[in-house]
């Protein structure tokens, strides 16, 4: 019930000189059973999962899967969405030394989820004042912990979930609302970031909570996978999946759809899979039944 | 391979030692144990051979050095980064000067040493055939320390080694190369030489069914170019994350295959030199032809990788592409800045800054080891408990609703009894039961010089003001960023006694000079010392 299923994907795309984007997908090893002590070297490596077998009735897991879209109208959008990914990266190994998830608060987690996004800030911050340069990233982080999850969200990224079990038309729903602007120069529709990292502090940002039920689907992805998205292409991806495809090749096939459909930008999607994948006629728990409310706070 | 029960720490008088006991079975490579009693290469550890109830015993002496989960800090400088790498790669490299084989080091970072003197990494050399790593676990363990440091004065150089290390082409012998060119520019202060750019060659098409690689970050591979060196990037160069939760999802393929040569015929085994009866098979002798130290070498490409297929990686000419590949951008095109510098390792060097405000080396990751360097004095530890998991409050999100903005969790007073200024709280006259917390001393500025330990609800949560929906009971200031939004938890049991719970804050809390475990709760009791945020201390004395 507690599995998860993440992958990560992102490509330069056919047109752009390099990627200024960067994704992250990680989660946490389970909790060893409280009578065995925790190996203090799990930070490196974790070779000492085998001596942590798995207690009957599994704890949730906790993951973070996140895209991080570098602003290419600045410098170094790839530098501010490396750094931005590398601060994930050590806060995870940060909370890997003591998150137990049994018995875990998710509101005390979810609060220092918050409290990371201002360290990542404010790192990106000063590497941006080091390098005398103007620079910031978008970030749409997803943390997921069993089945509750909350997404931290700046900027033009998105977070979409897809339930296969909802009807056609309604499987694919985006959770977060774009920070930019639309505007028209050179006759031209335009969209003008309003919010980033590294824009300023403290970092102003968007927190989005909510439920998944067994078999949904939750991707982060930057702007260049989902101009061209739609609805078939989410559910071919988790058809994909479901069928035993790694998810990043699942991701990467979709991409290859994207490019051939035109798209000229970075592109780069990050997803997790609550409870493994299911059909629409396998889940025993009706949709209408579950908790599908996603709370902004 | 997995350090099981084989492996034994043992104290003694004289030294601490590492015992391995092997089985009945074990295949054991004679001439590296000769070349290990004998020889005794400086970066293993002195190593002894004995028959301990008829099983073979590798004995090795701990000596006068510091184990590697002491001997990392969290944060370094660039120039400590960069030494602490290259001695770590020292023996991977050298060792086959000494006819021995890398897969053969133990990789277990308790078993890991290092000399307090010179600063040389010494390790377990396991010349037995079950004892062998793997290629991906050698590099999986290298990643796993070199990613855990902060780069604190040069964030750019840090993305571009997480970027090598996901790159999926690592090779030691490059890796260790790079590393000592950069060592000594940083040393000589002297400008970064340029490299000439060659296009990595392409890369064949990703297998549907390969392993994916385990979670982490990534950046594109280098592209798809055309045996050209094109400039011009060719389309569509991606790379991959995967993780499946139940599995590291990295592959144990045994790469470089070792070639086993024509038995030698020994009139006294080396065993038999040592007094112990040769009831363990000795090893073919390994071929000492570089296919067996091919793999992360720069030979042929490994076997069986659990990667996406890549090209192989040798020491020719293609050396600089796979280091300009590896460390540059995706592309044929280089942004303008790194242009001028277009040295494997990055063009930009950050001007070097003060360290920003980290948690302190040994803190938060090793709090719950009480990992602090052993050279620090220590005060007197806090009584503590037996550890144990605080229950989760009742809260409408356990519950598994999510309150709307502006409604009260049950339970939590929405308003703090506390608010920062400077001003007292509400004890305006103390008696002799009064609890509460008194300021002894604090970095920040305005902080309360008294907080009520008087409550009636099962718990005050201590925190810093933010735009949460629910404010913390007793709420620092928004400005002090080393509070955490939910830093501590001081509970109330039925008897009346109180008790504070670290919820796993970035920069800690302390009683009495000891970094508290994140969820474990600790007595708090008269006269103890307790501190939010260990590295810049708000110290209040408890008073009950």
């Amino acid at each position: 019930m507690n599995e998860l299923i993440l992958g990560a994907y992102t490509d330069r795309g056919g047109t752009r000189p390099e990627n200024q984007d960067s994704v992250f997908s990680r989660a946490l090893p389970p909790a060893p059973p409280p009578s065995q002590s925790r190996s203090p070297f799990s930070l490196f490596g974790g070779k000492n999962k085998e001596k942590h077998p798995r207690t009957a009735a599994p704890a949730p897991q906790v993951s973070l899967s996140a895209v991080c879209d570098g602003i290419g109208g600045l410098e170094r959008g790839d530098l501010a969405s490396g750094v931005v990914v590398r601060e994930m990266d050590g806060w995870m190994n940060h909370l890997s030394g003591w998150v137990r998830t049994d018995g875990l608060e998710t509101d005390v987690l979810f609060s220092h989820f918050r409290d990371a996004a201002e360290q990542w800030n404010t790192a990106l911050i000063d590497t941006i004042k080091t390098y005398n340069i103007r620079s910031g990233t978008t970030l749409s982080a997803i943390l997921c912990i069993g089945s509750v999850f909350g997404i931290l969200h700046v900027g033009d990224s998105r977070v979409y979930r897809y339930r296969p079990t909802e009807g056609i038309g309604t499987k694919l729903l985006q959770l977060t609302e774009d920070e930019s602007v639309y505007r028209v120069k050179d006759g031209k529709t335009r969209s003008y970031l309003e919010n980033f990292v590294g824009r300023q502090e403290p970092l102003s940002f968007r927190f989005y909570t909510g439920t998944l039920l067994p078999g949904d689907m939750l991707f982060a992805c930057t702007d260049g996978f989902y101009h061209h998205l739609t609805e078939q292409d989410a559910g071919g991806m988790y058809a994909a999946i479901a069928g035993g495809t790694a998810p990043e090749y699942a991701i990467a096939d979709a991409v290859q759809l994207m490019i051939s459909r035109g798209e000229r930008d970075n592109l780069s999607a990050s997803l997790i899979i609550f409870g493994g994948c299911v059909t629409e006629n396998e889940t025993g728990i009706a949709a209408a039944d579950a908790d599908p409310e996603v709370t902004m706070i | 391979m997995i350090y099981d029960e084989r492996f034994q720490l043992q104290a003694s008088a004289e030294a601490n030692y590492l015992t391995v006991a092997l089985g009945n079975d074990a295949v054991y490579d004679e001439i590296a144990l000769r070349m290990l009693t004998e020889d005794k290469p400086d970066f293993f550890l002195p190593l002894s051979v004995k028959e301990i109830n008829g099983r073979l015993t590798f004995r090795y002496k701990l000596i006068n050095a510091v184990a590697l989960k002491y001997a990392v800090d969290t944060a370094m400088t660039k120039k400590q980064y960069l030494r602490l790498a290259s001695d770590l790669l020292i023996p991977f490299i050298k060792c086959k000067e000494w006819f021995l084989d890398y897969h053969y080091i133990c990789i277990e970072p308790q078993y890991i040493l290092r000399d307090k003197a010179n600063g040389m990494f010494l390790y377990a050399y396991l010349p037995e055939r079950s004892l062998r790593n793997t290629d991906e676990e050698i590099i999986a363990f290298v990643e796993s320390v070199l990613n855990y440091i902060d780069i604190s004065d040069d964030k750019e150089f840090q993305i571009r080694m997480m970027h090598y290390f996901r790159g999926g082409s690592v090779a030691l012998s490059e890796l260790y190369r790079m590393l000592m060119a950069e060592r000594e520019r940083v040393m000589d202060g002297a400008a970064p030489e340029p490299v000439s750019y060659q296009p990595v060659p392409p890369k064949t098409e990703p297998a549907k069914t390969a392993e994916p690689i385990s979670g982490g970050i990534q950046q594109p591979q280098p592209p798809k170019a055309e045996p050209a060196p094109a400039q011009t990037p060719s389309s569509g160069a991606g790379s991959f994350i995967g993780s499946l939760i139940n599995g590291s999802g990295s592959a144990n393929a045994n790469s470089g295959a070792e070639q086993p040569a024509a038995k030698e015929p020994e009139k006294k085994g080396f065993l038999e030199m040592l007094g112990i009866s040769s009831q363990n098979k000795p090893a073919e002798k390994p071929a000492k032809n570089n296919d067996v130290l091919g793999g992360l070498f720069g030979g042929t490409a490994s076997a069986g990788t659990s990667q996406p297929a890549s090209t192989p990686v040798n020491s020719t000419p293609a050396s600089d592409s796979v280091m300009e590949g590896l460390f540059g951008s995706s592309s044929g095109k280089k942004p303008a800045k790194q242009e001028k510098a277009s040295d494997p390792l990055g063009g930009l060097f950050g001007a070097k800054k003060e360290p920003a405000e980290k948690p302190s080396s040994g803190g938060g990751l090793f709090g719950m080891l009480g990992g602090q360097k052993a050279a620090e004095p220590k005060p007197a530890p806090a009584q503590q408990q037996p550890v144990q998991q605080q229950a989760a409050p009742q809260t409408a999100a356990a519950a598994g609703g999510y309150q709307p903005i502006g409604t009260p969790t049950p339970g939590a007073d929405a308003s703090p009894t506390f608010i920062g200024g400077g001003d007292r709280t509400m004890i305006d006259d103390l008696n002799a039961g009064a609890k509460y917390l008194e300021l002894l001393d604090t970095q920040y500025a305005d902080c309360p010089r008294e907080i009520s330990l008087i409550f009636d609800k099962p718990y005050l949560v201590v925190g810093r003001r933010s735009n949460d929906p629910v404010a913390p009971d007793i709420a620092f200031p928004e400005q002090y960023k080393g509070v955490s939004r939910q830093h501590a938890r001081i509970t109330k049991a039925p008897d009346g006694s109180l008790s504070v719970t670290d919820l796993g804050s970035t920069y800690g809390t302390v009683i009495n000079g000891q970094r508290l475990v994140p969820n474990a709760v600790y007595p708090l009791t008269d006269g103890a010392v307790l501190t939010f945020v260990e590295s810049k201390p708000i110290r209040y004395r408890v008073h009950l």
